[in-house]
């Protein structure tokens, strides 16, 4: 039985070659996240004053910045910031959210309902990027200040996307069933709601994690996020764009590892929705 | 009908008092006296006290939200620690060119998006639907700030056709304005595009499945008849609801734009504000842009509601 379901799982997945790559390719980058020590072994911090801004060699294949930096080491161990920045601030959304949605879902239409939802529609007013920006100017500039910025500002959807997901889930033959025999609310939550809508929980995640990597380069591109000599590929990026002319492969990389990264979230997103939506049956 | 309006109303009103006190709160939990943060590190006694004479910093809390929020009503936002000029007038001078900007990418995006999207669902699951969605996830994906620096390394750097940055007023030169804005609007548009170009295959796709539009084909119209007059029309509904949503991504993104292609609207003054530490400007301008967003929302949930005759005759039913 078991293995019948990972065979229909096997076959679903091959079928959506698109899912596939994009999954492969978020687990290399998690590789390079954990593996930086032994991949990029030049010290991404160490500066070379007599190979200041060189172009791709053998020796530097991404060549070297302004401070005679190593470009690629640079843009392996940014990796660890984009994915920490990316996953934290999504799960501490998820923290947030996912109670504050289970509860007003479940006593909709109350006075904590009302309460919670008028907060996130205000919350939700704020734009993404200003929110974050308004909230680093609060804290100050670092990656933990950046990194709960964004995970606030990505917080209001996950309240909402919860509470709708109770809001149908409750009328569902199964859960007034368990409530007919006498389960009590957070029981009822907790073991006959939550398990129905984690699928559709984790397909959003799939979703904002690259929203908030992109959102963390933005800040940290702005200066708002992580401080330099810290390697991350939004400062990069901001060095970068004061020698576009003369050394243009400063740009090229952390930008590529940016986007590659995040269309690999989406291409797997995409295919994990399709994967878990029960219609395809 | 009425009320729905009312309803609608109502809520954007309790929307825009809780988003004062959120922005009333966190200008609040900076460190430190609340009179030198509005003021500034070199303001002197007289400034401070003045400062706390004008917001009642002496009163309770409550009370002290109530008279800053009477001031914001009135449109004093106070004053811009750096230039002492007031907040409303500064964001009032920066705001056209921003608008402008995003008039541009608006237009952009829909040029873009609108017939990509229908020919993507026309078409359905051809080559040309396959391209458009890979170019709508592409856009979905590219960091705006990395492609307006690829951008710029293209069009600027190596071809030399568009100035890489800055901004004259369109009333100087027209044609100068419109070149250095291209670019700058092409990239804050490119994203917009790929979100609408989805929601409008999305929904063209839905609406070209329904029944009336079966029986408009089984009456033998024209394929383009039945397309453009039965179905785009009803298909553009939730597109437009999209768009409004969009307004805080486009404000949001026209802060990195106005950055890298150095244009002097408010994106750029909320981050220089931020540096600078002017903390009345940077409290105007978050109100200001969340208010807009709130006000956006309301006149496209309230043109809706004109333009889709089943909230306007069931009197309130899909207002939810």
């Amino acid at each position: 039985m078991a293995g019948d379901r990972a065979g229909r799982l096997w076959r679903r997945l091959w079928r959506r070659p698109p899912a596939v790559v994009g999954a492969v390719v978020v687990l290399f980058f998690l590789g390079l996240a954990v593996g930086a020590p032994w991949i990029a072994t030049s010290d991404p911090q160490r500066s070379d004053y007599g190979k200041i801004r060189k172009a791709p060699t053998a020796a530097n294949p991404f060549g070297t910045d302004d401070l005679g930096r190593d470009n690629f080491s640079r843009v392996v161990w940014g990796t660890r910031i984009s994915m920490q920045a990316g996953v934290f601030s999504i799960l501490l959304a998820i923290a947030i959210g996912v109670p504050a949605g289970l509860v007003a879902g479940y006593r909709s239409g109350g006075l904590v309902d009302q309460l919670i939802m008028r907060l996130t529609d205000a919350w939700l007013a704020f734009p993404f990027l200003i929110l974050a920006i308004g909230l680093v100017t609060i804290m100050g500039a670092s990656l933990t200040n950046a990194t709960v910025a964004i995970g606030l500002a990505a917080t209001p959807t996950y309240i909402r996307l919860t509470r709708g997901l109770v809001l149908s889930t409750r009328e569902e033959d199964y859960v007034q069933a368990a409530r007919a025999l006498g389960a009590g609310g957070p029981r009822t939550i907790l073991r006959h709601i939550l398990p129905n809508i984690v699928s559709a929980l984790l397909v959003q995640a799939t979703v904002s994690i690259p929203g908030a990597i992109i959102a963390e380069a933005i800040l940290s591109f702005l200066g708002l996020g992580v401080q330099p000599p810290t390697p991350s590929w939004g400062t990069m990026l901001n060095t970068a764009q004061q020698f576009l002319e003369t050394a243009p492969w400063m740009a090229w990389w952390p930008g590529l590892a940016i986007f590659s990264l995040t269309l690999s979230f989406n291409l797997a997103g995409d295919g994990l929705r399709d994967l878990l939506d029960p219609r395809d049956y | 009908m009425l009320d729905f309006l009312v309803r609608r109303v109502a809520i954007s009103v309790v929307t825009l008092l809780v988003i004062s006190l959120i922005v009333f709160t966190g200008v609040r939990m900076i460190p430190g006296d609340p009179a030198r943060v509005m003021g500034g590190t070199d303001a002197d006694a007289a400034g401070l006290a003045e400062i706390r004479q004008k917001y009642g910093l002496d009163a309770p809390i409550p009370v002290q939200y109530l008279r800053w929020l009477g001031l914001a009503l009135r449109g004093d936002l106070g004053e811009s620690i750096r230039t002492r000029e007031s907040v409303v007038w500064t964001v009032a001078r920066k705001l056209p060119i921003t608008m402008e900007l995003a008039g541009l990418s608006l237009l952009i995006a829909l040029t873009i998006a609108i017939p990509a999207g229908v020919f993507s669902a026309v078409r359905r699951n051809t080559v040309w639907d396959f391209l458009v969605n890979a170019a709508s996830l592409c856009g979905l994906s590219v960091p705006s700030f990395w492609l307006g620096l690829m951008l710029i390394l293209l069009l600027s750097v190596r071809l030399h056709w568009l100035p890489a940055s800055g901004f004259v007023p369109p009333w100087e030169d027209v044609l100068g304005n419109l070149r250095r804005m291209l670019m700058p609007a092409f990239v804050l548009g490119a994203g917009l595009a790929a979100v609408l170009m989805r929601q409008t295959r999305n929904s063209m796709i839905e609406i070209l499945s329904a029944d009336y539009i079966r029986t408009a084909w089984s009456k033998g119209l024209a394929g383009r008849a039945v397309i453009f007059r039965h179905a785009f029309r009803n298909g553009l509904i939730p597109v437009v609801t999209i768009l409004g949503l969009q307004t805080g991504a486009l404000m949001g993104g026209a802060v990195v734009t106005e950055q890298i292609f150095v244009v002097p609207g408010f994106g750029r003054l909320i981050v220089e504000s931020v540096f600078t530490r002017d903390y009345p400007l940077v409290q105007g301008v978050v109100l200001i842009t969340a208010s807009t967003y709130v006000l956006v929302n309301l006149l496209v949930d309230l043109s809706y509601s004109l333009l889709n005759p089943r909230i306007r005759i069931g009197g309130g039913t899909g207002g939810g």
